[in-house]
């Protein structure tokens, strides 16, 4: 089936997560950030979130990563079906797939749960944007391979790797503590697109529809003007400091915050990146770059934490 | 006449059958045979519904990720790729787990990836499929098994039903009459009552509600009600029956054309009977009902889950070839030990072209692929626990090291009771089989109060059966195994008199006698130690010896800590 037709519900419609879609905009408009991962407790409707998400900016549901693919199915490889009719040929793996008609998104649903050779190959051809594929007699040297990792994932089930952790630019952190209000809108609206899918029309999903229209159309548009936007040195010099301030390991932090907030400023409409947006993505930018996160937990993001932050923005 | 929860079932099943998204069906402690009867059971029902009559698939702990979503079968005189059993290309299937608790991992990672999603998808060995998961899944499980069980895999499964009332697997459920007309909406006191009865589970609210939606349909009702969702949460054994409802409003029950507001259905008049008693709307009473009444263990403090039980075990080293772990992906074979058919033929495949030209498949050594496989528990403890020796004594520091040991070494256990309170037979010794030391029945049994009488030749006896059957018969590799008993020696019930159940004259030291004679059937078992721990001595000071000796162990005496 062509993940087209598949029915999702509206991102307009997901209630609550205002984290996990503001970090999802701004992966979308500002791909240097390079990924976005969810971390929630279950039944938080992470992965619903993201394929709405995919669905509204795509106009199609992203190539996925399953738990359970072998990584000839990763990698690309030969066409089997072909090969057991006496025929060769071969196939493009996901991560190709992701970037030629996948718009660039990787969605790795239950990531803490692949399998450790499959973290592997994606580490590799993160870090190095190429695809060598050099294995069972197929030999593509120097394929061009960019992608965009996102992620969800359930802590119960242990942490990332510190490595592919640190592979996401941003990491949104979801608590599933909505208020009674929230619960109820939350049901209203899953029931609502239930009937619709048994043919009952909902004025509700319509607009929820020409929301998500708006939306896309709106951050297409932000994604160009990004384009055009850099940081001043002054913002540059905040994105440093307060990476060191809050050791994060590397360097990827203050890369991360500094292209988040100039995805920020696109999608405010503003000419310039200014420290309210380096204030606003650092938490998503951070939170697992600490020093103290290095076996792959993600501490939280404490009041200390914010207030440190407002110290540093606000000297500026 | 059908039981209560034969009742439950047979509604839930109706409700599944013309909603599929209600999710799966967890029954607790069932008998043989019950969710073979609910498949066919549902199987009718969906085809009277005027749908394609469903496949049922078993989704078995002995099956791989390669049986779950591609399977290579042989038609026309070649080999061709198809569908794995999960994989949905037609109607949707029906699923059953027969044990939720012993499924393999391949099953239960199946399971958070299907459950509840918009759409599932499968990359294996050069096989792409994207399908909408419509499979209705009927799943079993041992209610002390799922404590252990992941929560992230238990909240997949949110609508569980008690069977152990249920003394044989048959089940009758009523035909769904025919449905006309659109689906109930469902009023705001219903999405009140759905919001106030389940809790912040959110899975467990949306199966509430649906179940309550399809209640309403069943019962050709115009709108779902408060009514229906009380009916549901009766139904879901969230809710404990109480007082009467009072009628429900206007909003509640609207007028349906053809039928007098006031009538109510049998299944609304059922529903019109419960009540959940909530005083604060935001302590809802229904999930601790539902822990209450045990069918939530894991939300319950003592439940002690395995870490990252979810993940692909690490490939073992084996110390036998035996060894028969879970599959988890091939490797390159050197030998036709273990070999996995499917990799083997698809890299056979690879090369067809390349080889000299044959009528036929060629599969030559180099092409052989063999299961890499998951650590399966070489170890063993069977732990036999004298409760009448305790009487104040603290047995845990004494008996630490070798629950330590069983836990870091993923041991499987054995436990065997004897001579405690609440024995169903003070004359016999009772043994079950744990998952491993982490198991609540462990440190339930831990706890147990003395009883009265020392069936200790039962209890030795029994435990000599279980080595036996791990050492020698079981198809695992034990390696090493611990016999641990923990007594004062004083066995005061013969063998015969546990065997009849009724002790028929004097015993005098016949109980001595026969632990002894039942110990020494161990002795020469390889690959065991054996230890008696003895509280401090006393009277008698030397039985424990004895039967040291007897087993070919040694004892550890304690200084009893009260």
């Amino acid at each position: 089936m062509m993940t087209e037709d598949v029915p999702v519900l509206p991102f307009a419609m997901v209630v609550g997560q205002d984290e996990l879609k503001r970090a999802l905009e701004i992966a979308y408009v500002v791909p240097e950030v390079k990924g976005v991962l969810a971390t929630g407790q279950r039944g938080t409707a992470k992965s619903t979130t993201v394929r709405a998400f995919a669905k509204m900016v795509l106009k199609r549901l992203p190539v996925t990563l399953p738990i359970g693919a072998t990584d000839d199915r990763v990698l690309g490889g030969w066409n089997v079906e072909k090969l057991l009719q006496g025929d060769s040929g071969t196939q493009d793996g996901l991560l190709l797939q992701a970037q030629e008609t996948g718009g660039g998104l990787l969605y790795i649903d239950e990531v803490n749960l692949l399998d450790d050779y499959l973290v592997n190959i994606i580490l590799d051809a993160a870090a190095g944007e190429v695809l060598p594929i050099e294995r069972e007699s197929i030999d593509a040297q120097n394929v061009r391979v960019k992608f965009t990792l996102i992620g969800t994932m359930n802590p119960e089930e242990g942490n990332l790797r510190p490595q592919l952790l640190d592979r996401f630019g941003l990491v949104a952190t979801i608590t599933g503590d909505e208020s009674a209000d929230l619960r109820l809108q939350i049901l209203r609206n899953v029931l609502d697109f239930d009937a619709e899918r048994e043919g009952r029309q909902s004025d509700e999903i319509k607009a929820a529809r020409q929301a998500d229209a708006a939306l896309s159309a709106k951050l297409a548009e932000a994604r160009e003007t990004a384009k055009g936007l850099v940081c001043s040195d002054d913002i540059l010099k905040l994105c440093a400091k307060i990476a060191w301030t809050f050791r994060a390991a590397g360097h990827r932090g203050e890369l991360s915050i500094a292209n988040a907030a100039r995805a920020v400023a696109a999608i405010d409409g503003d000419a310039e990146v200014r420290p309210a947006h380096v204030a606003e993505v650092t938490p998503m930018a951070l939170v697992h770059r600490r020093a103290s996160a290095d076996t792959g937990g993600i501490l939280p993001w404490t009041a200390e934490d914010a207030e440190t932050l407002s110290t540093l923005v606000t000297a500026v | 006449m059908a039981s209560a929860a034969q009742q439950r079932i047979a509604t839930l099943l109706q409700c599944v059958a013309i909603d599929h998204r209600i999710g799966p069906l967890l029954v607790l402690d069932a008998p043989p045979g019950l969710l073979a009867a609910m498949a066919r059971a549902l199987t009718t029902l969906i085809s009277t519904v005027n749908d394609p009559e469903p496949e049922t698939v078993v989704a078995g702990s002995w099956l791989g990720e390669d049986d779950l979503w591609v399977r290579l079968r042989f038609a026309d005189g070649e080999f061709q790729m198809a569908p794995g059993i999960l994989v949905e290309s037609g109607t949707p299937p029906i699923v059953l787990v027969p044990d939720l608790a012993r499924a393999g991992t391949a099953v239960t990672r199946a399971a958070v990836t299907l459950l509840g999603a918009e759409i599932a998808t499968v990359e294996r060995h050069g096989r792409s499929d994207a399908w909408r998961p419509r499979a209705r899944w009927l799943a079993a499980a041992d209610r002390y098994g799922l404590s252990g069980l992941s929560s992230h895999l238990l909240d997949r499964f949110p609508i569980r039903v008690e069977a152990a009332e249920i003394t044989s697997g048959d089940l009758v459920v009523p035909p769904i009459e025919p449905l006309t007309g659109d689906w109930p909406e469902v009023t705001k006191d219903a999405l009140a009552e759905v919001l106030r009865t389940a809790g912040p589970g959110m899975r467990l609210t949306l199966a509430l509600a649906r179940t309550a939606r399809s209640l309403a349909r069943l019962s050709h009702a115009s709108a779902t009600t408060a009514a229906h969702v009380r009916q549901a949460a009766e139904v879901m054994g969230l809710t404990i029956a109480a007082v009467p409802v009072v009628e429900p409003g206007p909003e509640d029950q609207p007028a349906e054309p053809g039928r007098d507001a006031d009538a109510l259905s049998p299944a609304e008049a059922l529903a019109a009977t419960t009540l959940v008693e909530v005083s604060d709307p935001d302590e809802p009473a229904a999930v601790g009902s539902g822990i209450a009444a045990g069918l939530y263990p894991e939300a319950s403090p003592e439940a002690l889950p395995e870490v990252t039980p979810l993940r692909n075990p690490w490939a073992g080293m084996t110390l036998r070839r035996e060894l028969r772990g879970a599959k988890f992906g091939t490797e390159r074979a050197r030998s036709r030990f273990d070999l996995a058919p499917v990799p083997t033929l698809l890299e056979a495949a690879k090369h067809r072209r390349v080889r000299p030209a044959a009528d036929r498949l060629e599969v030559r050594p180099e092409d052989w692929r063999r299961y890499r496989r998951g650590w399966t528990p070489g170890k063993l403890l069977v732990l036999v626990l004298d409760h009448t020796c305790r009487k104040g004594w603290d047995w845990s520091p004494a008996l630490a090291p070798y629950l330590q040991w069983a836990y870091a070494e993923r041991a499987a256990v054995s436990v065997v009771d004897l001579g405690h309170e609440t024995a169903a037979d003070w004359l016999r010794a009772e043994r079950y089989r744990a998952t491993g030391v982490r198991d609540p029945r462990v440190l339930r049994s831990l706890r147990h109060r003395p009883g009265r009488a020392t069936p200790l030749a039962s209890g030795i006896e029994l435990a000599a059966q279980e080595l036996l059957r791990h050492l020698h018969r079981s198809r695992v590799y034990t390696d090493r195994a611990w016999l641990v008993v923990v007594t004062d020696g004083r066995g005061n019930v013969p063998l015969s008199a546990s065997a009849r159940g009724t002790v028929v004259g004097p015993v005098a030291r016949q109980g001595i006698d026969d632990a002894l004679t039942a110990a020494a059937a161990v002795r020469s078992l390889g690959g065991l130690r054996s230890v008696v721990v003895a509280p401090e001595a006393g009277a008698y000071a030397m039985l424990p010896f004895d039967l040291a000796e007897a087993l070919g162990g040694v004892v550890v005496s304690t200084v009893e800590s009260r």
